[in-house]
């Protein structure tokens, strides 16, 4: 009897220090960094690291370091940056192995539980922002360097994406990724692997067709001139015409040999990508609630209750069920793209959307649905059934572990938050000089939304020229 | 069979919550001095002791080789050699000017060859000289014009191979260094190293 009172003394402490964990500790990624967005539009970059350093969590660090990269990147402190990145990409790596501990821990209070792995959709763009911030600090070889990661990556991705799929039907979507083929083959033929470059503009190639339809992005237009050139540089006659073949009309019909231009590359990133929101369900199960296996009987009055509510019943409630399942929120953005000028008579061109973030947000959050309801579903189970072994001991504990389910349920709305919602690009061949880029923002109708100068391009013959900007 | 429930459950729950705190909880930090050739591989990517190799390699067939015998031999004199670029043609941000400087401080000390220094040193020196022509002495300020030529210089590049599959990784790293002769580019050496690493990652841990 003794023996037994100790036991619930300290099943109920233990239910009281989970309590206290957890309400300290239960707010979603998206709650604690609400702040996140706005201070990065407003470009208030110190703020935004702070807001990052105060919600910084044990099972969000790899989040943490993306997002530290990515504002330290827009701050302009591109070592810092790039030190951030690298520290994330290692991370990511090791997160490849799971932890069962934190898996048995998620069953009886949620996902958050679980270190973030980032999506491969997500740690695409780490290569983009790193290249871009070695293209900054003045350092091409790097920039190469991560043009060869990439393409070591998105091999790895596809693989990865392959296994964790059932059947044999690819995904364009998720088991590629055409802008950083494209990205990675401008790099190499800015270094002079002319060779890899004509391997990764085909890669871009293929893979933009594959996605055409399921994603926003489009085929660059610049993209059939960079295989041509590439190709017939290099005497690839019979892969440009295989190329032609597969793809029609994608290759222009004349060649045009490298001249005394540059190329000016600009990237325009458009607001934010979409983010998962935690929307919880809360039902009552009354003492009352005598419906035994009639599972027809349990879904009408549950759906009543989830309806029109329960208030005014005055009745004993047995149990409360909570579950939370994330839901994907997707905002438009205001500027959708830019007319871009250099001021000379053949500079002017419009961008075009060569990275659809959200687009591929959207299929990864489908794809992961079924078994995001899967887990919601065993844990209301365990959940349940832990409650039900508490109520054996004592009213009380049944109902401390009630209230520790309900408390603990929430959704895993994890996701890097400052990614943009798509990347946009404009690119210009410009004789050798110096100019003033006009650059000018418009919304989904075609009008101007706001107007920005990028000044002083210095364009050398032969050179690349690589920009980006961020608008909101 | 009361008290046995309530204990499983309180065992139960005294899990969760010490799997709980363990997960919060930081491992604290231990710094330990070691031997700078101790071979210490964490991630699996390029380090200190795939640079401590490459030097010691490239040092090693540098000095047996014959061409600074060839040298003498044909001009009676030292070969003065200069150090170029070193291309990352790999994956990894790999910094070569570690092994470069155990190379070039392997010549400099082995007395047979005189090192040249670098483009970016010479800028550094050239300023230095410029100064020295408004505010030092004439006799103690250095002239120009007395820069000495390099008869060959170093120039190499680092490429790497990566095959992965699941959490296995095999890495190939190849460096090849060369002497090039920079009066008609003949390449009178050639040192190379080799390094290959099994990256392995299991699919769970507790």
């Amino acid at each position: 009897m003794r023996r037994g009172a100790t036991a619930t003394a300290a099943a109920v402490l233990l239910l009281l220090l989970l309590v206290g964990t957890c309400l300290t500790g239960c707010s979603t990624y998206v709650e604690r960094n609400r702040m996140l967005r706005t201070d990065l539009a407003g470009g208030d970059f110190d703020e935004a690291l702070k807001v990052i350093e105060e919600g910084a969590k044990g099972h969000d660090r790899l989040l943490n370091l993306l997002e530290r990269g990515l504002v330290l990147h827009y701050a302009d402190r591109w070592r810092e940056s790039n030190d951030v990145f690298a520290e994330a990409e290692l991370l990511a790596a090791d997160l490849y192995t799971r932890s069962v501990s934190q898996a048995a821990i998620s069953l009886v209070t949620n996902d958050a539980a679980i270190d973030y792995r980032a999506k491969p959709y997500e740690l695409a763009l780490v290569p983009y922002y790193r290249s871009l911030n070695y293209v900054y600090l003045g350092e091409r070889d790097e920039a190469l360097v991560e043009a060869r990661k990439a393409e070591i990556q998105l091999r790895e991705w596809m693989d990865i994406a392959a296994s964790e799929r059932e059947g044999d039907e690819r995904d364009p979507v998720l088991d590629n990724n055409a802008f950083l083929h494209y990205l990675r083959g401008m790099l190499h033929e800015w270094g002079g692997e002319t060779n890899e470059a004509f391997i990764a503009y085909r890669h871009a190639a293929l893979a933009y067709a594959d996605a055409a339809g399921a994603l926003a992005a489009e085929t660059p237009p610049w993209l059939g001139a960079d295989l041509l050139r590439t190709g017939t540089g290099l005497g690839f006659r019979a892969e440009l015409d295989e190329l032609r073949d597969r793809l029609p009309g994608l290759l222009p019909e004349t060649y045009s040999p490298p001249g005394e231009a540059g190329e000016v590359v600009l990237f325009v990133e458009l607001g934010y990508a979409p983010h998962r929101e935690s929307r919880e369900l809360d039902l009552p199960i009354f003492e009352n609630d005598d419906f035994d296996d009639d599972y027809d009987a349990w879904s009408v009055a549950l759906h009543r209750r989830y309806r029109h509510g329960w208030g005014g019943r005055k009745k004993d409630i047995a149990y409360w069920l909570r579950i939370a399942v994330p839901e994907l929120v997707d905002e438009p953005t205001s500027v959708v793209g830019a007319r871009v000028s250099s001021g000379s008579v053949s500079g002017q061109t419009r961008t075009v959307l060569v990275e659809d973030v959200a687009g591929r947000a959207v299929r990864r959050f489908e794809a992961d649905m079924g078994s995001i309801m899967l887990k919601t579903i065993a844990r209301a189970l365990a959940k349940f059934v832990a409650k039900e072994k508490a109520d054996d001991k004592s009213k009380l504990a049944g109902l401390l572990a009630n209230l520790v389910g309900a408390v603990t349920e929430r959704a895993d709305t994890r996701g890097w938050l400052t990614l943009p919602h798509g990347i946009a690009m404009a690119r210009l061949t410009l004789p050798v000089g110096v100019y003033d880029l006009r650059v000018d923002l418009v919304d989904g109708l075609g009008r101007s939304v706001g107007e920005q100068t990028i000044s002083p391009v210095q364009v050398r013959r032969g050179d690349w020229v690589f920009l980006s900007r961020r608008v909101f | 069979m009361r008290n046995q429930r309530s204990t499983t459950l309180a065992t139960l729950l005294a899990l969760i919550a010490a799997l709980m705190m363990l997960g919060g909880c930081g491992g604290g930090k231990a710094v330990t001095r070691v031997d700078t050739d101790t071979t210490i591989d964490l991630s699996g990517r390029w380090n200190d002791a795939d640079s401590r190799l490459v030097a010691e390699e490239l040092i090693a067939q540098a000095t047996t080789s014959p061409w600074v015998e060839n040298h003498l031999l044909a001009h009676g004199k030292k070969p003065a050699v200069i150090v170029g670029d070193i291309a990352n043609k790999s994956s990894e941000h790999i910094p070569v000017n570690p092994f470069m400087a155990d190379v070039e401080r392997a010549f400099i000390n082995s007395g047979r060859v005189r090192m040249v220094a670098t483009a970016d040193q010479r800028e550094q020196l050239r300023d230095e000289r410029a100064d020295q022509q408004q505010y030092s002495s004439q006799e103690s300020m250095a002239q120009w014009g007395r820069e000495l030529g390099a008869d060959y210089m170093m120039l190499g590049e680092v490429n790497t191979i990566i095959d992965r599959e699941e959490g296995d990784e095999v890495k190939f790293y190849q460096t090849d260094v060369y002497l090039i002769d920079l009066d008609d580019n003949t390449k009178v050496w050639a040192g190379f190293k080799k390094i290959k690493k099994y990256v392995s990652r299991s699919g769970y841990r507790p």
